[in-house]
């Protein structure tokens, strides 16, 4: 219990230390940032926004706003919850910014209908399948659940990713996105009632 | 929310569509990315080259042994220069110098 405690305190003081550093504009210490984060950051504006070049570049984008900003940063919370709310609020910015424009929206989901590629048999991603035919029917449940969670509205899906694929705790998606518990709690039920339901139609199959 | 989804928490009853949800995400854990060099681009240009202005600082990792090359290599050159144009000056020209002429003047009485 004492080592723990030891352990986190000297997290703590690091965090602050290295915060220090990033006020005081010290480049490499930023750098250090970038290289600790990148992966992380990338990984959740990509599963936002779906598209690997538009994360990439608005990763790049998370990481000049922390550079930006990070002397207004008071250490309140952890320095990646704080980083995870400025990603959210870009990519939520971002989504803004497409929608007033025409819509440059890739494949339909009503086309996957169409093709008909799924066949009958209970809906299960590539890691928890064997056969290479069984594997190819498990990237297609995967790219539907990928899309079906970007057709969310940016207050479901934001949740939804946090929780279920950051696997983040509710006080931490409280702070990133900034909203009462009890609204993260009921939008989260929420999307993933719509999720499933849009899962299910696509699947052919009813998920529990 | 119902009631039921209240007491139990809003994890429970959605055991199927959670891990299909986490399933479809799994293969882009292993997602590697590089955008320190565009992040340091950036800022340059919007900071007006304040930040990120020598090459040092904007490397992923400072190149050490490119200066200890160059290092290397000029002191191999001074060296070099050393080796040829010392023959050629050979020792220097021994000058006569002689004690100037002291002329002694009487003291005045």
């Amino acid at each position: 219990m004492m080592r723990g405690l030891s352990v986190t305190v000297t997290e703590a003081d690091d965090e602050r230390r290295f915060l220090r550093r990033l006020q005081a504009r010290d480049e490499h210490a930023f750098n250090e940032l970038v290289q600790l984060y990148e992966g992380r950051v990338y990984r959740l504006v990509l599963r936002i926004l779906g598209k690997p070049d538009e994360a990439e570049d608005m990763a790049q984008d998370v990481f000049v706003a922390v550079f930006r900003s990070v002397d207004k940063f008071r250490g309140d919370s952890k320095l990646s919850t704080w980083i995870y709310k400025i990603a959210i609020n870009l990519c939520k910015n971002r989504g803004r910014y497409w929608s007033r424009r025409p819509s440059e929206a890739a494949e339909d989901l009503g086309d996957v209908e169409e093709k008909g590629w799924l066949e009958e048999g209970p809906a299960r991603t590539t890691a928890e399948l064997s056969a290479p035919d069984q594997h190819v029917q498990g990237y297609q449940v995967e790219e539907i659940v990928r899309r079906c969670i970007q057709e969310l509205g940016p207050d479901y899906r934001d949740v939804v990713v946090l929780r279920d694929v950051e696997e983040l705790r509710y006080e931490e998606i409280v702070e990133i996105t900034g909203l009462p518990e009890g609204t993260v709690k009921s939008r989260l039920h929420r999307g993933r009632a719509l999720l499933k339901a849009r899962v299910s139609r696509l699947l052919g199959e009813k998920i529990e | 929310m119902t009631e039921a989804d209240e007491e139990n928490g809003p994890d429970s009853g959605h055991d199927e569509i959670r891990s299909l949800v986490k399933g479809a995400f799994r293969g882009q854990q292993e997602d590697r990315v590089d955008v320190l060099a565009g992040v340091q681009a950036k800022i340059y240009d919007r900071s007006g080259g304040k930040f990120f202005s020598d090459g040092w600082s904007t490397s992923r990792t400072p190149p050490i042994s490119t200066y200890l090359v160059t290092s290397w290599v000029m002191l191999l050159i001074l060296a070099a220069l050393y080796c040829v144009l010392a023959p050629i000056s050979g020792e220097p020209k021994r000058v006569p110098t002689y004690p100037a002429p002291v002329r002694v003047i009487p003291a005045t009485q």
